[in-house]
């Protein structure tokens, strides 16, 4: 569903004159490569090869990013790299690595509930996905609050519910001297309920809400 | 192996990948694979397996090409007022228009998989250029033979392990209320609003195979066992009424898989499976296999 919701997005931003580019990480979507190939390190190149695609293929001057999740975690780490973003959107964003991980395990042991026969367990699998324990251990490290997206502008935060984490990357980021906004766009249900996540990707608030910070200045 | 993403139809509103083999290992008569999407999903299909399956093909020499219906995916709504069986079909035949114009392809195999198999169903029956087709999770009915061994649930140990496993979510749940206390239910409330959908009867199914299976047409026809309509092998004979099988018709029954193969090694299965079966029936013998060797393999 997050194929959707980007393509909304990117409607949205396109209307507005915005020149955007999506894309799917290596390994997922329509991307080359396997499904258990992907790394942290490969994403981050991604996201520099994808920055750099946009500005040959549009000419602008500078660019936005936006990321969701995992997305938003790997787009701010690409902002410490060098990585330059005139605004960085992190759209309900994966702030701690470890705690991610926590999550999808109990959203694998939900959807394994319905299996007459589980995924064993020394498959190295998560949600359906391989999920290796090399990917495990660098998404592990991921903390947020500790690595300033040095390179970007202006940084909105993007949440459908409140979250502590989501608050102390806030305030992380505040102390760190960056400009950073947060916006909580109550969605009902939020895009983090393991629940009824697909459902919050249809809703149009935090897209509108997105939008509206993009467009406040014309960037790509 | 070269994979393309291309706009078409038209006014060029709908979006594809199209994966071809390298030039040395392609079969130049083989019909071209056609998917598209499964439920609400984009072109990928659950769990990626749209990607692997045509990839797998693309790597035994065939053409595949994966694209959104209209108002889906990355593709535009149609401007008519057909209904959505109908935009299924108008857009699939926009595809194939595609495919023979660029590849110069002139057969198609259009590869469904549970609601996609809706719109595959009709366009093998409507359209002499379909020589294939591959059901994943299909149309099933209960027959006499499912019936019988219904109430072999009660000794099946793996259900009676997910009972107690329920159960015991549900007292949790008390404490942890975002999980989900019942996700069969829950998955059934949702399937049950999203889609609706219109099957054709018994005797009509089983008529369309045998009609399909007369005229040439090769069919896979894959089925799961947990939690389906589908309990046994026989029952596919017994829905189609047929006591000798059908010339061209093969079964593929895979008792411990789920509905959308959610675990990694029925996907290698099923991948593997379509692509040998892909490889047999039209060029005649399988290419080596293509699965990826680093994909951890479970039981």
């Amino acid at each position: 569903m997050a194929h959707w919701a980007f393509r909304r997005l990117a409607g949205m931003l396109s209307r507005e004159g915005f020149h955007v580019l999506r894309f799917d990480w290596s390994g997922t979507g329509d991307s080359w490569g396997e499904t258990n190939d992907g790394t942290i390190e490969t994403w981050l190149d991604d996201v520099a090869l994808a920055a750099q695609e946009l500005r040959d293929a549009s000419a602008a001057s500078s660019i936005s990013i936006v990321g969701m999740r995992l997305g938003a975690a790997l787009a701010a780490l690409a902002c410490t790299q060098g990585v330059a973003a005139e605004r960085l959107v992190l759209w309900e964003p994966v702030v701690s690595g470890s705690r991610y991980i926590a999550e999808l395990e109990a959203l694998h042991a939900r959807d394994s509930l319905r299996l007459l026969h589980p995924v064993p367990a020394h498959c190295a699998e998560l949600v359906g996905f391989p999920f290796s324990p090399a990917l495990r251990a660098s998404v592990g490290q991921i903390d947020l609050c500790a690595k300033p997206p040095r390179s970007a502008g202006r940084v909105l935060i993007v949440a459908g519910a409140e979250r502590p984490d989501h608050r102390a990357l806030y305030a992380a980021l505040q102390s760190l001297g960056l400009i950073v906004s947060y916006e909580c766009v109550p969605e009902d249900p939020s895009a983090t309920n393991l629940g009824q996540r697909e459902s919050a990707l249809l809703t149009t608030r935090s897209l509108v809400a997105i939008a509206d910070h993009l467009a406040e200045k014309g960037t790509s | 192996m070269i994979e393309r993403a291309i706009a078409f139809g038209p006014d060029a509103r709908l979006v594809g990948i199209l994966a071809e083999p390298d030039p040395a290992r392609a079969i130049a008569s083989a019909p071209a694979v056609l998917m598209w999407n499964v439920g609400i999903q984009h072109r990928v299909g659950p769990y990626r397996v749209q990607v692997d399956i045509a990839r797998d093909l693309a790597r035994r020499g065939f053409v595949s090409f994966r694209f959104d219906l209209s108002g889906m995916g990355d593709s535009e709504v149609r401007q008519d007022n057909r209904t959505d069986g109908e935009r299924a079909l108008a857009d699939a035949r926009d595809a194939m228009v595609l495919l023979e114009k660029r590849r110069g392809v002139s057969t198609f195999l259009p590869l469904g998989f549970c609601s996609s198999v809706d719109a595959v169903h009709r366009l093998a029956m409507e359209d002499q250029r379909v020589v294939g087709a591959c059901f994943i999770e299909g149309y099933a009915y209960h027959t006499t033979g499912f019936w019988l061994r219904y109430p072999l649930r009660l000794l099946n140990r793996e259900r009676w392990r997910r009972y107690v496993e329920h159960q015991t979510q549900k007292m949790l749940s008390l404490r942890a209320r975002d999980i989900a206390v019942d996700p069969l239910r829950e998955e059934r409330a949702v399937m049950g609003s999203v889609f609706a959908r219109q099957y054709p009867t018994q005797r009509q199914f089983g008529a369309d195979v045998r009609n399909l299976a007369s005229r040439g047409t090769r069919m896979l026809f894959v089925y799961v066992g947990g939690d389906t309509e589908f309990n046994h092998r026989g029952q596919l004979a017994e829905m189609l009424e047929s006591r000798s099988p059908l010339d061209g018709v093969e079964l593929e029954y895979y008792a411990s898989a789920d509905h959308t193969f959610f675990r990694v090694a029925d996907r290698l299965r099923l991948v593997a499976r379509v692509g040998e079966w892909a490889a047999h029936t039209f060029r005649g013998s399988a290419l080596a296999a293509s699965v990826p060797s680093s994909y951890s393999i479970g039981t």
